[in-house]
């Protein structure tokens, strides 16, 4: 693979960058991907969204009625927000930021499946991406702070008489230090501290009526602590690093990183105040990760958004892209638990893996894969209706460099693009493929290619990157 | 740990690409329908790759012209093998000769098309889609005949050996697998968790190959079926393509529902010492195919099984000192049962070259509808040829 395809894939998700970071070098690239993005204005499926905190409490009182009715809209507007989020991820100039916010979401887990209002998970993204260069700690901080997560891990019910400690053990757990670095004990106290904090309309704050103002021991130090103070007293633990940066490694660079670069990086992570823009800058001009091409299993969002990629599929359709990636087990705003998406060989399965061969060759029959609908979902809507018609309807054809003069040039494009490394037998295999004598003007080489493509593609070598 | 070569020996590929269906995963679904299997008629494919040189496989030897054109390449008419009507064997090929005397060879001479292709890679995409020169198909003709004929999941339709897939099975849906060597598969399958090779030392990669192997259910039917016809047939020569033909013929001799196998043999691209390497290449499918034949015919299953051998194009009718340039029309050979002639069509007219090409008598498509609408009784435009069947093969 060539080089700057596997930086488009690693810093991105595609090869739409390549060219890009070919032109302007990888430091001018990642400066510009590092720069703010442009303002989100507020999706119109959101608009008339229920967003203040007095709505939110309406809906509690809702009759029967009015709650199917919510209900129905509301999943609506999940499918809708997903489906707006991935558009993102594929048609952002500099998707490093979509993939440092997917990879918040996949820390920071909150589920539109529980929260069930699509405006708090929408501002939660919102976040993510506002910090996904930003610092750790402040985003920890913000996140207790966050309506959907307070209503995901259940902190509305935490009161001083009737304590919750679901957002407690997490904040540990899942989203600091990780197990072994605090005890049971910790936990409670947490869980005292984050006591009264619950929704509003611009993000959580303490009701003096729930709050528990007691003394509380939190990893050895003793007051009344509030949410800010755990975190405070969080980062200032030795382990405090290691989880995020193993996190963050496994994400940008490898599966199964080895304990001392974990190490290496952790001690950067904090040295740098919990800053992931130098990290980030740090790892990407690494030489190890340079040499780190396929080092990971490509997840299946991924791999979709590659295989639509080469095909030059400009609008996603709707129910393909949700029926895959929910069959896949990747529905964003969705993650199967609290812990995440674990990544790495959990994507695969054969069945899976059937089902992405079976995607590709839906692309290479010239089906679009707006005619994949492995399930069914209900659509009732003129927004997604009419998306789903310009999915539908555009022409796709597989991108290829028509100036080629030989089936060698050709061969050598395609394994730069999608392959880490190719072989003497795979090389062997697509020039019987793509025989000597292929003629790249002749009507039939667009046939000829993709069939060549498909080879590649649908082989085990196109499943890592 | 799987290098990629090991990887494709157990595995294969589907036609179209890997061997990745959801079809392989429903132990059900393997069973070909019941109207494709009754009185099961089987078609073996074998391609010539290159394009091997018709005039002096079967050889108009009574033709001054052919000595006229080909004053470096001839074969001398003593060495031909005599078939009748002026024409004879190339003389690697005393199989072919002796399968003719056993009124199990037909040879049906001059197939081509119009405004024939000359470029390797286009003509063999003529040939295995079936189209005509100036058309664009993206299945092949077995391939559709295998989509309207087989239940959607039937997944062992046709059986490719072969490294890669052949255009020519390629349909809608998948009936077709591809794989390198059965045996190996068969035995490879049992010992997938062995450590086999560290030269592509990567684990996640490892890990993808040995999914894909675990998708392939299909394996139970072909292990079945070479279980059952364990007692090999000796006499098959120490030749690639014998050794592919051989498994064909035990999957035959096995039961395996699979009606159309493929497989090739490459070499035949011959603009240089074409006698010396010619030569050894007829003898390898002369003496293959007659180790097929007997072996069949010993089973008593010879009646039920067809075998096309053809190239993608002939050669020029003058040589070029030591070779040939590509041609056009050729012979296509077929062995088997249920053959009405020996010999089908005139013999090359060396008067009435087309730009010193042999002009085509037989479209190679209506040599297809005759085994589609003849032996499979199934209409050849069904399998998108609008060609009519050519008499006298059946």
């Amino acid at each position: 693979m060539k080089t700057s395809y596997f930086l488009s894939q690693r810093l991105g998700f595609t090869n739409a960058q390549a060219a890009k970071i070919q032109q302007s070098g990888l430091n001018a690239f990642l400066k510009e991907s590092f720069s703010k993005s442009e303002v989100d204005t507020v999706p119109s499926f959101l608009v008339d969204a229920p967003k203040s905190f007095k709505e939110y409490r309406s809906l509690l009182k809702m009759n029967e009625a009015d709650k199917k009715l919510y209900v129905q809209q509301e999943r609506l507007r999940g499918l809708k927000l997903q489906h707006w989020w991935v558009d993102k991820i594929y048609t952002s100039p500099y998707p490093l930021r979509e993939k440092m916010t997917l990879f918040w979401h996949n820390h920071f887990v909150s589920s539109h499946k529980k929260v069930k209002v699509a405006w708090t998970m929408y501002q939660q993204n919102g976040l993510f991406r506002d910090f996904a260069f930003g610092n750790f700690k402040t985003l920890t901080k913000r996140i207790l702070r966050d309506n959907a997560m307070l209503l995901y891990l259940d902190n509305f019910q935490n009161k001083a008489k009737t304590p919750n400690e679901n957002l407690s053990r997490e904040l540990l757990e899942l989203f600091t230090l990780g197990v072994g670095n605090y005890t049971e004990q910790d936990v409670k106290e947490g869980a005292k501290a984050l006591a009264g904090l619950s929704l509003n309309t611009d993000g959580g704050v303490y009701y003096p009526f729930w709050e528990d103002n007691s003394q509380k021991t939190y990893l050895g130090k003793t007051g009344n602590w509030k949410a800010d103070d755990l975190v405070d007293i969080i980062f200032s633990q030795p382990a405090a690093p290691r989880l995020l940066t193993k996190k963050l490694i496994k994400w940008f660079m490898t599966d199964d990183p080895a304990d001392a670069l974990i190490d290496e990086y952790a001690a950067y992570f904090k040295d740098h105040n919990f800053e992931i823009q130098p990290f980030l800058t740090k790892l990407f001009s690494d030489s190890r990760f340079m040499e780190s091409g396929g080092a990971k299993i490509k997840d299946p969002l991924t791999f979709i958004l590659q295989s639509l990629e080469a095909f030059g599929v400009d609008h996603l359709p709707v129910r393909s892209m949700y029926g895959y990636l929910a069959e896949q087990d990747m529905i964003l705003f969705d993650p199967p638990n609290v812990k995440g998406w674990d990544g790495g060989r959990s994507w695969l399965s054969s069945q899976k893996l059937i089902q992405r061969c079976n995607v590709v060759e839906l692309l290479v029959l010239g089906q679009k894969f707006s005619q994949f609908k492995p399930k069914k979902i209900k659509m009732e809507d003129e927004e997604l209706k009419q998306e789903e018609e310009e999915a539908t309807s555009q022409i796709i054809s597989f991108k290829w460099d028509r100036t080629a003069k030989k089936n060698k040039d050709i061969i050598k494009d395609l394994t730069d693009r999608f392959v880490v490394s190719t072989n003497q037998a795979m090389q062997e295999d697509l020039e019987k493929l793509l025989r000597y004598d292929f003629e790249p003007q002749s009507e039939s080489a667009d046939l000829a290619v993709i069939r060549t493509a498909e080879f590649v593609m649908k082989s085990p070598e196109f499943q890592i990157y | 740990m799987y290098n990629r070569r090991d990887f494709l020996k157990i595995v294969g590929t589907t036609a179209g690409g890997f061997l990745v269906l959801p079809k392989f995963l429903s132990a059900a679904s393997y069973n070909i329908s019941n109207a494709f299997n009754e009185g099961r008629q089987i078609l073996v494919v074998i391609q010539l790759n290159g394009g091997n040189d018709g005039l002096n496989t079967f050889i108009p030897y009574d033709a001054p012209q052919y000595y006229d054109y080909r004053k470096s390449i001839a074969i001398p008419k003593d060495q031909v093998l005599k078939a009748g009507g002026g024409m004879g064997f190339h003389p690697s090929m005393a199989g072919f000769s002796d399968m003719m005397q056993q009124g199990t060879l037909s040879v049906v001479q001059n197939v081509g098309y119009p405004n024939p292709n000359r470029s390797h890679f286009r003509s063999v995409e003529i040939w295995q889609t079936g189209s005509g020169a100036n058309e664009y198909l993206n299945t092949g003709w077995l391939g559709r005949y295998l989509d309207a004929q087989c239940a959607p999941n039937d997944a062992l339709g046709a059986m490719n050996l072969d490294t890669i897939d052949a255009l020519s099975l390629r349909g809608v849906n998948s009936h077709a697998l591809t794989m390198q060597n059965p045996v190996q598969f068969e035995r490879q399958l049992k010992n997938m968790h062995e450590t086999a090779d560290h030269a592509e030392n990567n684990p996640n990669l490892d890990f993808v190959r040995k999914l894909m192997i675990h998708s392939f259910e299909g394996s139970d039917q072909i292990k079945k079926a070479l279980d059952k016809s364990k007692n090999e047939y000796e006499a098959y020569p120490k030749y690639a393509l014998a050794k592919n033909l051989n498994w064909i013929a035990r999957m035959i001799k096995g039961d395996l529902s699979t009606g159309v196998y493929y497989t090739g043999l490459g070499g035949f691209d011959t603009h240089a010492q074409q006698n010396q390497k010619q030569k050894v290449l007829l003898a390898e499918v002369s003496e293959s195919v007659k180790a097929f034949h007997d072996d069949l015919k010993t089973s008593g299953l010879l009646t039920n099984v067809t075998v096309m051998i053809f190239s993608e194009f002939g050669r020029r009718a003058h040589d070029n000192g030591s070779g040939t340039d590509h041609g056009t029309a050729a012979p296509v050979f077929l062995i088997g049962g249920g053959l009405k002639n020996g010999i089908i069509g005139k013999n090359p007219n060396l008067d009435l070259l087309d730009n010193g090409d042999l002009k085509h008598e037989f479209d190679f498509r209506s040599l297809y509808a005759s085994i589609l609408k003849n032996k499979w009784g199934v209409e050849p435009h069904k399998a998108g040829l609008s060609v009519p069947a050519m008499n006298g093969i059946f």
